[in-house]
């Protein structure tokens, strides 16, 4: 099975702020559901914008303890680790359709 | 009435051509597939809408049964690309996408050729080729529909992130509109073929459906594509008095 930027993140979220794997996934999985972006096809800025918006708040309410430093040190794991996930951007939906009205 | 049904298509269809122009140059620049997809969707339907209907308002109804067939097989291939773009934009790599783009192609091709085969293309409830070919191209429709406003819902939620234009959201929201009106004409169609078949005079009814869904669909399509500023200047102040979730 091949892994995501998704996985990667939830990995690294994992390890640094101490949850377990279904609590660290589904986490993330409600932000990204609430940032309005697919868990299959996120890109290393929509991620950015995840952990940097939602993420400390969604941590914070689940009792983790920093919540920002944890969402730091998380991208900085992750940037590095996912150079593949930004070349499926250009046939995103989003970059379709921007393509589609010439802008 | 008629006759108005007959200018109002002829003029969508050459809308359509146009915007099959501006995709079809679109995808040479750029190279990628989604806009020659639509691209050789518009340019399939738009001549379609032409030919169908202009031998009809031009009193040349003796042409050759070739003509009629030819421009047929042309429409019924050319919603194939229009199920690819809607796959390779929402659903890439989805088995369940995938399936139902099969299942709307054999539906297609199996109607047109049955059809063929029938004798004419009757538009007629009693035509099993129409009424299979008429699933084929019902679906691409309806799922466009279900598709633009799923992702309409979505985009919006990226705006106040910062991660989508208000412009590309709003895009979703006419596509999604798009769907409704060209689901809505496929309801028509078959009206009118239901008319056509038991004498009824609901092609009437059916020509004036018609009629608005192509104006609706026009005027949804030349906001997505050719969207005036002042529309833009719009959709972008609407968007300024959301919060982001963050701040909220």
């Amino acid at each position: 099975m091949a892994t995501t930027l998704f996985d990667i993140a939830a990995e690294r979220l994992e390890e640094t702020s101490e949850m377990d794997r279904l609590e660290a996934r589904g986490t993330l999985r409600l932000a990204v559901k609430e940032a309005g972006l697919d868990v299959q096809n996120l890109t290393i800025p929509q991620l950015q914008a995840v952990f940097e918006k939602l993420m400390p708040k969604e941590l914070e309410a689940r009792g983790v303890a920093d919540a920002a430093a944890t969402c730091k040190a998380v991208m900085k794991d992750i940037a590095s680790a996912a150079s593949t996930a930004d070349l499926a951007a250009s046939n995103s939906p989003d970059e379709i359709f921007k393509r589609l009205g010439g802008s | 009435m008629e006759e108005t049904a007959y200018i109002i298509s002829m003029a969508a269809g050459a809308f359509y051509l146009i915007v099959a122009c501006r995709l079809l140059q679109l995808s040479r620049k750029t190279g990628e597939h989604p806009e020659l997809l639509l691209g050789i969707y518009f340019a399939t339907t738009g001549q379609w809408y032409l030919f169908y209907n202009a031998p009809y308002f031009f009193g040349l109804e003796g042409l050759p049964r070739l003509f009629e067939q030819g421009v047929e097989w042309v429409y019924a291939v050319g919603v194939i690309p229009y199920l690819l773009f809607i796959r390779s934009a929402f659903r890439p790599g989805s088995t369940w996408a995938t399936a139902l783009v099969t299942l709307a192609t054999l539906c297609l091709l199996a109607g047109a050729f049955i059809s063929s085969i029938w004798g004419e293309f009757s538009n007629s409830i009693d035509d099993p080729g129409y009424m299979i070919e008429w699933i084929g191209y019902t679906i691409p429709c309806f799922w466009m529909c279900c598709e633009g406003f799923a992702s309409h819902a979505a985009a919006r939620k990226r705006v106040r992130m910062g991660l989508c234009d208000t412009i590309v959201a709003n895009r979703y929201l006419l596509f999604g509109w798009f769907g409704v009106c060209q689901t809505a004409a496929c309801a028509a169609d078959l009206l009118w073929a239901h008319g056509n078949s038991t004498g009824a005079a609901s092609t009437a009814l059916a020509n004036g459906l018609l009629s608005g869904t192509e104006i609706a669909s026009v005027a949804v399509l030349w906001l997505a594509f050719f969207p005036p500023s002042f529309y833009a200047n719009w959709i972008a102040r609407r968007a300024q008095t959301h919060p982001t979730p963050a701040e909220t």
